[in-house]
């Protein structure tokens, strides 16, 4: 969470992966099954990560991916180009979590948060990538007690709080596009994300 | 502004999506108050 700064390099990274996003969708219309695989794989992380931070549960957040794919490979034919590809998939993402928040199951269950596990993906990327980047034993596991206490602190947050605050300070998406993926007004969007980072910062004080 | 005004709109100055004017007010008293100074700089730090 701390320290995200997007460079010139990032935003052109950025506009390379929805070009090449767009690209993959129009080949999977197509009927190339192969161009939907390699949709899929672009974005596996980000989507896990995202319920992962969502939900604070890796069984449930590995769930919902798939379920999220799933559902794209349905509604593809629905998504129109006229929005980023990244901004529809949030959305389909934000709301499988949501549904996954309102059923009875997962209300019942009580929640446990692993954030401290980092998972390893077939590719070897990890999938906590609050701040990459290899360093001692030491600063390796401050860095995992400070991502637990800020995954805790979030994971305490009301649900629309908890989605604007991953969305903005995690997800690095910019506040249009928060509107775009949650389709809550800018106005709701600014007050919940001010009321979750206060929320943060009296949780956190001291802490980190 | 009071400190509760300035506290609601940290978030906002943060990203930079204040106006001119709001921005300015903000900057101000921060400079001004150690309570807000305070809740301002914590909040850097976690974001």
């Amino acid at each position: 969470m701390a320290g995200y700064h997007h460079s010139m390099q990032e935003q052109d990274t950025k506009v390379d992966l929805e070009r090449e996003s767009a690209r993959l969708a129009k080949l999977s219309l197509a009927g190339d099954r192969g161009a939907f695989d390699r949709l899929i794989m672009l974005h596996k992380s980000k989507v896990f990560n995202l319920c992962f931070r969502l939900l604070g549960d890796y069984d449930d957040a590995d769930d919902c991916a798939q379920e999220v794919f799933i559902k794209v490979s349905r509604a593809l034919k629905n998504y129109r180009f006229e929005s980023r590809f990244s901004t529809w998939l949030y959305r389909v993402t934000v709301n499988t979590c949501k549904n996954k928040f309102r059923s009875r199951d997962y209300r019942l269950r009580s929640k446990k948060v692993r954030i401290d596990t980092v998972i390893p993906m077939e590719d070897n990327e990890k999938i906590v990538d609050i701040e990459n980047g290899a360093g001692s034993p030491a600063t390796e596991l401050l860095r995992k007690e400070i991502d637990r206490l800020i995954q805790k602190a979030i994971d305490a947050l009301p649900p629309k709080q908890k989605l604007v605050v991953v969305l903005r300070d995690i997800e690095g998406k910019s506040y249009e596009e928060i509107v775009g993926i949650t389709g809550f007004k800018l106005g709701t969007v600014k007050s919940k994300l001010s009321r979750a980072r206060q929320q943060l910062r009296e949780a956190l004080q001291g802490q980190i | 502004m009071d400190c509760r005004e300035i506290k609601n709109r940290i978030s906002e100055y943060i990203d930079g999506m204040l106006g001119e004017t709001e921005a300015s007010e903000v900057k101000h008293h921060l400079a001004k108050c150690a309570d807000c100074s305070e809740a301002y700089r914590s909040s850097v730090k976690i974001i």
